[in-house]
């Protein structure tokens, strides 16, 4: 568990001590390919990230699946959702292989960041420039 | 250009459009001819260029690909 964190932007800055809290909140799900994860303009707001295969994110136009972006290992899923108390803006469904996911729930997750600022200024800080990431990865495919 | 310390966030764009690509984190510097799977397909890399500046043990990555002929 704690590769894979290191791996993961929003906790690169953080020491062996507070990854190790941050890993007292995460629970490790395994997906069978195309099992749903999340379901855009719904209300939950875990976050989510992939360890092994890949989430298929989409969203529904007109009626139809249109993908707007795999994300694999390392990357995080559902943050909108938890940082504006929104719906769900995409629905995120297993890869095709299936995929190794951790949950991170958002009371917990909140709870932490609270009762540790350093921690969540860090975790804050890089949440922003992972959406600015996945922007730049929209504006590539979409040029 | 690879550091062992460095972790690649790599945005995966397949060449010719109409392809949603990926974002993967990576040990490695992917290089022109590396192969990548997502979305149940190989991919062939074939150009990589920085995307961000590197921040701290990460790097910025935009690799261009093209469906491996073999998938």
């Amino acid at each position: 568990m704690k590769r894979l964190l290191e791996n993961v932007h929003i906790f690169s800055k953080l020491s062996d001590a507070e990854l190790d809290l941050v890993i007292g909140i995460c629970k490790p799900e395994t997906k069978a390919p195309g099992e749903k994860i999340v379901e855009q303009n719904s209300t939950g707001k875990d976050v989510f990230i992939v360890d092994e295969g890949s989430i298929e994110v989409y969203v529904e136009v007109d009626g139809s699946d249109k993908t707007i972006v795999f994300l694999g290992h390392g990357q995080l899923f559902g943050e909108m959702a938890l940082l504006d108390q929104g719906q769900r803006s995409a629905s995120g469904r297993a890869g095709k292989g299936g995929c190794t996911i951790v949950r991170i729930d958002n009371d917990d997750f909140k709870n932490l960041c609270e009762e540790n600022p350093k921690i969540g200024y860090s975790v804050m800080k890089h949440f922003a420039m992972d959406l600015a990431f996945k922007l730049r990865h929209m504006n590539l495919t979409s040029a | 250009m690879s550091d062992e310390n460095i972790t690649y966030k790599i945005s995966y764009v397949v060449e010719g459009g109409g392809h949603p690509g990926a974002i993967i984190n990576s040990d490695d510097y992917p290089a022109p001819g590396d192969l990548v799977t997502f979305d149940g397909n190989n991919y062939v890399v074939t150009d990589v260029q920085e995307l961000m500046p590197p921040i701290g043990d990460f790097g910025f990555l935009h690799a261009s690909c093209k469906i491996a002929s073999d998938s």
